[in-house]
């Protein structure tokens, strides 16, 4: 509103903005009174937003508004991407879609529309102006609306309560992260430092299982490791040592679930759990799924966007060619943006 | 804000159709995109229109791959809506360079304008 200008300021747009901070605003108290355990509400405002913004795509008379619109459905659309557990997915759909893609139908729009007459801006094509067989299609519209809801009508599943450790399976690829994890509370300097074995039931070795969320642990001094483990117990209770209880912290000293135990083969191991903050970000699940799943179809998109790159390539070549060998003969009327 | 205020709205939203979000409601909403973009594409005559349209199909897809990951805790969903991202990509640099080619052409978007393609 501050920004320098010819002319006054125009009312609607100050009644626009009020408008917008109102909503804003209520959508706000909302979120902070009833927002916590229902995002319910989120969904519906999202919802709005997505099939508002796609109405308005099919429904306005020109292209750079339906594509304006679009990019807002996009963004609706992100909203329930995030209410759904999708981070990577939502900010994904924002950089490529709304970011990328849509930027080249705005570039493509501009590139084929009319140029403004001097009379006026307004220039709405006729094939824009009208539709066609608006009935049929709005009838087959409603048709497939009818069709695909009808098929889930069958049942209304709910969506399970998420939980942190839901990904967890993903943490059987990720050896290293469970490493540092445990490092960073403490618990790998009594080892070896390494815990990268996958091994659930095996005897022998440092491993950790992801399906039940524990780790074993081989020690490397155990009479030191059992000193520490009572020390800090006693702490706990509340004895007052003089000496304190090492490193082992407070979160390490909760994750040790057996006092050291002797194998066959004399190791001396350990049982931890997971630490609480360990558990597979969305981002790490999708790509462990993507690339340990999918490998070929990663390739195979790769070989798509090349080849989708050269036959656009192609198409461009081909234009340069067609407009110098018009101009050779001299032809005209033909040609893009002269006359439609 | 006050103890009543937040009673009322609580019970507001206690009624069922706002209590509990299912994976019904996600695929309600997929289908409803789905099928404003079948309508777009079949109603409107401007071919970059119609290739949006494509794409708000593509979208109500990607919407139900995510709900239904998410009620089975899986995220092959997720990555198959990578695929069609990839897919999305592909389809609008090259549809949109023959658009632009064919704009070229005639100077008209209208699907119509090449009609005489018809076999």
């Amino acid at each position: 509103m501050a920004l320098p200008r010819r002319s006054k300021i125009n009312p609607q747009a100050i009644g626009g903005l009020i408008a917008a901070a109102g909503v804003g605003g209520l959508i706000a108290i909302l979120a902070l009174v009833a927002g916590a355990d229902r995002p319910n509400l989120f969904f519906y405002i999202f919802a709005f937003i997505t099939l508002g913004a796609a109405l308005r795509v099919i429904t306005h008379k020109r292209p750079i508004y339906s594509a304006l619109y679009f990019i807002l459905s996009i963004l609706g659309s992100a909203g329930l991407y995030l209410l759904l557990d999708a981070e990577f997915m939502t900010f994904a759909l924002v950089i490529i879609y709304a970011g990328a893609i849509l930027i080249t139908y705005l570039f493509v729009i501009m590139l084929a529309t009319t140029a403004p007459s001097d009379e006026g801006y307004e220039v709405v094509e006729e094939y824009d102006a009208v539709a066609r067989e608006p009935i049929v299609s709005t009838f087959a519209g409603f048709l497939v609306l009818a069709i695909l809801t009808g098929w889930l009508s069958v049942g209304v599943p709910h969506l399970p309560e998420p939980t942190q450790s839901s990904g967890d399976a993903a943490l059987a690829s990720l050896p290293l992260k469970v490493q540092a994890s445990f490092d960073e509370v403490g618990l790998l300097k009594f080892t070896d430092g390494s815990l990268t074995a996958v091994q659930p039931g095996a005897e022998a070795g440092s491993w950790y299982d992801a399906e039940t969320r524990q780790a074993q642990l081989v020690l490397k001094d155990p009479a030191d490791f059992r000193e520490l483990l009572r020390n800090a117990r006693a702490i706990e209770r509340g004895a007052d040592l003089s000496e304190d209880a090492g490193s082992l912290s407070p979160e390490a000293l909760s994750l040790v679930q057996t006092d050291p135990i002797t194998n066959a083969d004399g190791s001396v191991v350990v049982m931890v759990a997971f630490p609480d903050s360990l558990y597979a970000r969305n981002i790490e699940s999708v790509g462990v799924e993507l690339v340990g799943g999918h490998p070929l179809a990663l390739e195979m998109a790769g070989v798509i966007l090349l080849l989708a790159m050269l036959g656009a390539v192609v198409l461009a070549r081909k234009r340069i060619d067609l407009e110098q060998s018009e101009k050779l003969s001299g032809a005209t009327g033909t040609l893009g943006g002269s006359n439609a | 804000m006050s103890g009543l205020v937040d009673m009322n709205l609580n019970a507001l939203l206690a009624v069922s159709p706002l209590a509990d979000v299912t994976l019904y409601h996600y695929l309600v909403v997929s289908a409803a995109m789905f099928s404003l973009g079948i309508i777009g594409f079949l109603t409107r005559r401007n071919m970059i229109i119609m290739f949006l349209c494509t794409e708000l199909m593509f979208q109500g897809v990607g919407l139900a791959l995510i709900a239904f990951g998410r009620r089975w805790m899986d995220h092959s969903g997720e990555v198959f809506v990578i695929f069609v991202l990839t897919i999305a990509a592909a389809e609008a640099a090259l549809a949109l360079a023959l658009v632009v080619l064919l704009y070229r052409k005639k100077g008209s978007l209208d699907a119509q304008a090449w009609a005489q393609l018809r076999g």
